[in-house]
């Protein structure tokens, strides 16, 4: 490589990020997000006692096989990679809703992962770190299933709006990057939330990222999920309808597709 | 249902904003990144044209003349700055889910096929979408495939096959649900020689059989003339003609494209109604103004020329015209 090669690839490169500004400043403040969690775990953990520690740990592990099905990320990166083609203008002509024909898709790729890695790993888990779950009734079980059935129809909610955005940006990365880290705050993605400041807890519990995963997670480890959760996270998924269909329309209005 | 014009357009304008900065050094990518400078791009400049149903227009330009843009106004995927459009009765853009079963669209570039699925999987697909199921439906299926002679490869994954397969895919794709109004970007795209005759005849015989509209756009002005009875041509934005496609080319009939094999000194030939039109490896064509100079008199004077070792009339087709017109920039 000649001398001016290389900070000739450097110099290309910066200016090919440089055009996606925005997805700096998200990716940023994801970070911080994720940082303050960490925070709050090694806080957390100085002060707690070993039957709670078992429940944390028992959330925590669950939770790395459960977040493999959250479809977030993958909603909005399906809907993104789209755009960035120019292959959106072919899910725009199609006589089905782009919302339907996005979530039928996104089954599909939830239930082979729910099949190929998180029923194996659940196993896994049973046999190796014996985890066992606290689902004592019929009834525990049904409220964590269905709760799960909201939380999973929440995030699919938040992913599709997430990939709206790349009607008008394109790169959705950083967008990307800071819904997991509020997912990681918000969210309880690896620790339970109620290790946090009791403050905190209360505001978290108004978002929907509580919503997706920290409830039926929860539920898992705690017997079931009580009524007043599954009414909130009923309530999140009929509030974001109409805020979907309003988003929707306002980019389609300005949506960049690619190519020629 | 049973409107004239399929579509009517009227004043179209789109205008895009680009983003502008000087990114030389590093100082200024940074700048670009902190304050961005747009300006604006005048893509389409009230065009207004329309287009009767079961034509099958011709619509042609240099590159970044506006036609994918048109393109994507009219399927409703981009709103126009100003202006209105008419498809099927209906603004595409707010009732793109009402024209959804009675258009389709190829986009050469892209694609419409589901890549790591066997084709005719997509198919299959495409079929339960549009609620085209059943024997019937089956039996079209099945003829397109024929027809294309895709049947040795419709079991592969579209990820396999080459680009003149994967294009005759996009075909059978397109015209599954029987669509009233069609539109092709560049379809012809990677196709060779046999297979780009199959599928225009193809095309024909849909446009025949079924009264279907096409809007057609390609570089390859041979698959246009074949196919196209109205010519739409775009120039920066604007009409630069709108009609036949044989009246169009009709008007260059005094125009003569003479082929002169062999080391030719031009100089020799050159006057008043006659230019070089074209430098080729072994042979130099002239543009002649039959006005001026009559086809006689030009074989003559090229074939008196010793270094001249063959003389050979050439069609004044679409594409002669349209290069003849980008260089005197019509």
């Amino acid at each position: 490589m000649t001398k001016s090669l290389g900070p000739a690839y450097l110099r290309a490169q910066f200016k090919r990020q440089s055009y996606y500004r925005f997805n700096t400043v998200m990716a940023v403040g994801g970070a911080f997000l994720a940082a303050m969690v960490q925070y709050f775990i090694w806080r957390s953990v100085a002060h707690t006692s070993a039957s709670s520690v078992e429940q944390i740990s028992t959330y925590a592990i669950v939770a790395t096989a459960y977040a493999l099905l959250i479809p977030t990320t993958t909603v909005a990166n399906r809907i993104g990679n789209q755009v960035l083609k120019g292959t959106i203008s072919y899910q725009l002509l199609r006589p089905t809703s782009f919302f339907s024909l996005n979530l039928w898709t996104q089954l599909g790729t939830t239930l082979f992962l729910f099949l190929t890695t998180a029923v194996p790993l659940s196993i896994a888990y049973g046999w190796l770190f014996h985890v066992r779950l606290m689902l004592n009734s019929p009834v525990a079980v049904l409220s964590v299933l269905l709760s799960a059935a909201l939380g999973y129809l929440i995030a699919y909610q938040m992913g599709f709006l997430v990939g709206l955005i790349a009607f008008q940006t394109v790169n959705i990365g950083g967008f990307i990057s800071l819904y997991e880290g509020i997912m990681t705050f918000f969210g309880g993605t690896i620790l339970p939330i109620n290790i946090y400041p009791q403050i905190l807890q209360h505001i978290v519990a108004v978002t929907p990222f509580y919503a997706i995963q920290y409830v039926p997670l929860r539920g898992l480890t705690t017997n079931g999920v009580r009524p007043l959760d599954l009414l909130i996270q009923a309530g999140w998924v009929l509030v974001l309808a109409p805020v979907i269909g309003w988003f929707f329309r306002i980019n389609i209005q300005k949506i960049d597709v690619a190519g020629g | 249902m049973g409107e004239e014009h399929v579509i009517q357009v009227s004043e179209l304008t789109m205008t895009y904003q680009v983003k502008e900065n000087q990114t030389t050094t590093f100082r200024d990518s940074l700048t670009a990144m902190l304050h961005p400078h747009y300006r604006q791009i005048p893509a389409l400049k009230g065009i207004s044209f329309q287009v009767a149903r079961g034509d099958i227009l011709g619509y042609v330009g240099e590159n970044g003349a506006g036609k994918s843009t048109t393109i994507k106004s009219l399927l409703g995927i981009l709103k126009p700055t100003s202006g209105t459009i008419t498809v099927l009765g209906h603004d595409p853009f707010t009732h793109r889910k009402e024209n959804a079963p009675r258009i389709a669209a190829l986009m050469g570039q892209k694609s419409q096929l589901w890549w790591e699925l066997p084709l005719m999987d997509s198919f299959k697909f495409l079929q339960k979408m549009y609620g085209n199921v059943g024997p019937t439906e089956d039996q079209w299926l099945t003829t397109m495939i024929e027809r294309l002679e895709m049947t040795s490869f419709v079991h592969q994954s579209v990820r396999e096959l080459s680009l003149g397969q994967r294009m005759r895919g996009e075909f059978v794709a397109t015209f599954l649900h029987h669509p009233e109004l069609v539109f092709l970007d560049e379809p012809t795209l990677g196709l060779d020689v046999p297979t780009r005759k199959r599928v225009l005849d193809f095309l024909l015989e849909i446009n025949q059989r079924e009264h279907t509209t096409i809007v057609f756009t390609s570089h390859e002005m041979a698959d246009i003339e074949k196919v196209a009875n109205r010519l739409l041509l775009l120039n920066h934005g604007t009409i630069a003609y709108r009609g036949d496609v044989q009246d169009f080319v009709g008007q260059y009939r005094t125009l003569r494209d003479i082929q002169a094999a062999g080391h030719v000194d031009p100089s020799r030939v050159l006057q008043p109604g006659v230019t070089i039109f074209r430098r080729n490896k072994e042979s130099v064509e002239f543009l002649v103004d039959t006005t001026k100079v009559n086809d006689q008199q030009m074989l003559t004077q090229l074939s008196q020329l010793p270094d001249v070792t063959g003389v050979q009339f050439l069609p004044v087709n679409l594409e002669t015209i349209l290069a003849i017109r980008g260089e005197r920039h019509d």
